[in-house]
């Protein structure tokens, strides 16, 4: 669906943000974008969505130029970015001039999805507080049922209550022929819910792994003692105890924990592609 | 296969949403017909031709520079680039906001103003209203109509460029740009139309249309043709290859 092949991409001359970057979207799973403040999450985005031109390399939506930006590309992608504006016009409104432009959007999925994070209605959607913005869009976007939707930091602004109802509408949003990618820093807004985690660490995709395979390979342990932390690759004391991550070579079924990881990997960003060879 | 750069049912729906959610529309409206009829209430004139066209020609270069709405701030551009219609629709849709949707307003506005000063006036000094033609005042010299028009044809596209390039503070930059460049085109059109030294004016060549240098005068409808195409394809190009970051290097 879309394929992104050495591509490389600098705001500055010689100086790339991202570069040699190779990945695939297939349909039918959930991406965690993960990746520290700065480190091209939302450029990336952009650069899936044909908003901005790779230097290096390319970008294709079913073997065409993402950057294209056709509207037979445009009506199978949605992207919720980070900072968006409602006009000020009614919900009613609102979907009457989009939703025509997606072939399979679906307004009883909205309006349920509208009921899960309990919105109520106003005449106009600018009367909607920043996080109630937010659940709109994320419904609407959902709605949408394009094969490919991208999120970036979804559940920035949502209070406690809405990130758990955010987890429920992307589970009932989620198909086989779809693909949701979640880019975010706040892994645990992502746990239990992702089946591959895409990790952007020095400029480039340092892990791009299936959420099984990263369990095969790692273990996550959660644990009172300090002697359990041995062969650990990164391990950190938290309240309830301390946390580790080590090479899985007992074959130990533990939970993946995003947090763990992700900082397990990008503590020992050689030692962990080394694993997944 | 749906064609990828035209298709009426997809421009249909895009100019409706453009209009459904463009903001300030009803705004311009209002404003426009209230300082007509504010101005035909106090002073008792008529919008003459030279008024009406100059508000009209001042009106359309401040909305085309105020399409840059589109592109600033990040969530707008993000939300223009990123709607499901061609590169070529959404420019289309810009042009006929502006060549077709603001004189048809404009033209309403007038003919609201017009009987609302006179009800108005009526009211305030309990007569009956006196009800005159639409547009009456507005005598319309045919010999500049075309004139008219061709000036704003390339200026309206000139800002409408603007607006895609200079995407902050557009109407500023965009009249530097065009006092430079209107004078060089000016300095042109006196060549063209058979001005035998710098200096003769190209109106007063305009006037002697039938006379003087009829081909000056086609060369010179042709050169604002094709100058107007060449700014709608500066934009046109704009638009297809902007990013959503303009930064890079």
């Amino acid at each position: 669906m879309l394929k992104v092949e050495n591509m490389a991409f600098s705001y500055r001359r010689n100086e790339y943000l991202l570069n040699k970057l190779n990945v695939e979207i297939t349909p039918g799973g959930v991406y965690g974008l993960l990746g520290k403040n700065g480190s091209g999450k939302s450029t990336l985005l952009y650069l899936l969505t044909g908003l901005m031109k790779p230097q290096i390399g390319t970008v294709t939506y079913n073997e065409v130029a993402a950057f294209k930006r056709t509207p037979e590309m445009l009506r199978n992608i949605y992207l919720l970015p980070e900072e968006f504006d409602l006009p000020e016009v009614s919900a009613e409104v609102y979907v009457k001039y989009n939703a025509s432009f997606y072939p399979h959007f679906s307004r009883e999925e909205f309006n349920n999805y509208l009921q899960i994070f309990e919105l109520p209605p106003v005449k106009k959607l600018s009367q909607y507080s920043m996080g109630q913005k937010k659940k709109f869009i994320v419904s609407f976007a959902l709605a949408t049922n394009t094969p490919l939707l991208l999120m970036d930091e979804p559940t920035n602004g949502m209070d406690i209550p809405s990130k758990s109802q955010f987890r429920k509408v992307i589970a009932m949003g989620m198909n086989d022929n779809r693909s949701i990618i979640i880019s975010t820093h706040q892994v645990r807004d992502l746990e239990s819910m992702i089946d591959r985690v895409l990790l952007l660490h020095d400029n480039t995709m340092i892990l791009n792994e299936d959420v099984m395979r990263i369990a095969e390979k790692l273990e996550f342990i959660r644990t009172t003692s300090k002697e359990d932390l041995q062969g650990c690759i990164y391990s950190t004391f938290t309240p309830e105890g301390f946390v580790g991550v080590r090479p899985n070579v007992d074959g130990v079924d533990t939970q993946v924990d995003l947090e763990s990881l992700f900082n397990a990997v990008i503590a020992n960003p050689l030692l962990v592609q080394q694993l997944f060879v | 296969m749906e064609n990828q750069v035209f298709s009426i049912s997809r421009f249909g729906a895009y100019l409706n949403k453009y209009f459904s959610e463009y903001r300030g529309l009803r705004l311009q409206f209002a404003i426009l017909s209230g300082v007509f009829a504010a101005l035909q209430f106090i002073f008792g004139t008529k919008p003459d031709f030279f008024n009406a066209s100059a508000a009209l020609f001042l009106f359309a270069i401040i909305s085309a520079s105020s399409l840059n709405y589109f592109f600033t701030p990040r969530a707008q551009k993000i939300k223009f680039l990123l709607t499901p219609a061609s590169q070529f629709e959404k420019f289309l849709a810009m042009v006929v906001h502006l060549y077709i949707y603001i004189p048809i307003m404009f033209a309403v506005a007038l003919f609201v103003a017009q009987y609302c000063a006179t009800l108005v006036t009526a009211l305030f000094t309990l007569s009956m209203p006196q009800f005159e033609a639409p547009f009456a005042g507005i005598d319309v010299d045919g010999s500049v109509v075309l004139l008219y028009i061709l000036s704003y044809l390339p200026a309206v596209a000139f800002y409408l460029m603007g607006a895609t390039i200079f995407t902050k503070n557009s109407f500023l930059k965009t009249t530097g740009l065009y006092i430079v460049v209107s004078f060089a085109f000016m300095l042109l059109m006196t060549i063209a139309v058979g001005a035998h030294a710098i200096g003769v004016n190209a109106f007063s060549e305009w006037e002697n249309f039938d006379t003087v240098n009829r081909t000056g005068a086609n060369f010179m409808i042709v050169m604002t043709v094709v100058v107007t195409l060449l700014f709608f394809g500066v934009s046109y190009m704009r638009i297809s290859e902007m990013e959503v970051n303009e930064t890079k290097k």
